[in-house]
């Protein structure tokens, strides 16, 4: 990590505690941030480059606040595991809300209603809108990051729970 | 899976038999590299999100404006040309082109290529970023 990273890093680390939002605030903030974006990503016509490089920047730089502990594995659904589970350690969402199994080199991921971003998917399913899974778009890009691996996903069922389907695709 | 990476490098290397251009790279639709022969010095990675985004704006403003199906975009400056194009569902090409460079030669080089990126990747190579609508 670069010094400049680990100084910026620490910075937001130690404006943690000063937030002055309610819990219910920042929800409403996040659903209103991310239902613009999903629309403005539409709007600019590529809505998987959008959020991927969103999902990249962002936990590029924010896992090293966010998830100190978190230091990926071997494995890629023990990863998606450790990463989940240290999201719920520092109280990004609740953790016990997704379930992984590994099928074959296949990723199943079940997400229940307790997803923090499921209010913005309920509203765009509503409103007869593609339905893009921020969670998905999480996981892969911390795969690629932390074990260098390529999954592509599927969201095979939006629901009670959600489904999830990552595979991993071919690369040099 | 060393034949895939070799089909996708012979594609690369059709479009570098054209004199005109000078280096090209087939990127996903979500802005990563699959394959490239782009200069030292050329992120590969900056010029697959590019095109990626390129592309994508392309295709809404054709739609918007009512102007049909996208064909390619062609970006002009003072030392060359970038030109991007589809290459079947799941793939993008893009091509570094000389600033004096023939350009219905370079197009039609483009267009055969992309054909060919298009087969190769088809056949169940890779499924498709999940989105889906209710």
């Amino acid at each position: 990590m670069k010094s400049c990273d680990r100084e910026s890093a620490a910075r937001l680390g130690r404006r943690r505690g000063s937030v002055s939002a309610t819990k219910e605030g920042l929800q409403k903030l996040l659903e209103f941030f991310l239902y613009g974006m999903l629309r403005t990503s539409e709007s600019l016509g590529n809505v998987e480059l959008f959020l991927r490089r969103v999902e990249e920047e962002g936990l590029r730089k924010f896992m090293i606040v966010n998830m100190p502990k978190f230091m990926g594995s071997a494995s890629a659904a023990d990863a998606c595991k450790a990463y989940t589970r240290e999201a719920d350690a520092e109280g990004l969402f609740e953790g016990s809300d997704t379930s992984f199994r590994e099928d074959g080199g296949t990723i199943r991921a079940d997400i229940d209603a307790r997803c923090t971003y499921r209010r913005v998917c309920t509203l765009r399913h509503d409103e007869g809108l593609p339905i893009h899974c921020i969670r998905a778009y999480g996981l892969a890009e911390m795969l690629r990051i932390r074990l260098d691996a390529h999954y592509d996903w599927t969201l095979e069922a939006f629901g009670l729970p959600c489904r999830i389907r990552m595979t991993q695709t071919p690369r040099r | 899976m060393t034949d895939l990476w070799d089909r996708l490098d012979e594609a690369i290397g059709q479009l570098s038999d054209i004199t005109d251009i000078r280096a090209a790279a087939i990127v996903r639709r979500d802005g990563l590299v699959i394959a490239h022969n782009l200069p030292d010095g050329v992120d590969p990675k900056l010029v697959a999100a590019m095109t990626a985004a390129i592309v994508g704006t392309s295709e809404m403003a054709t739609l918007q404006l009512a102007q049909g199906p996208f064909a390619r975009a062609v970006i002009e400056a003072q030392d060359g040309k970038m030109i991007s194009m589809g290459a079947g569902e799941e793939a993008l090409l893009v091509a570094l082109v000389y600033k004096d460079a023939n350009l219905g030669l370079v197009l039609m080089g483009m267009d055969r290529v992309a054909r060919r990126v298009d087969e190769i990747l088809r056949p169940g190579v890779r499924s498709t970023t999940g989105t889906e609508t209710w």
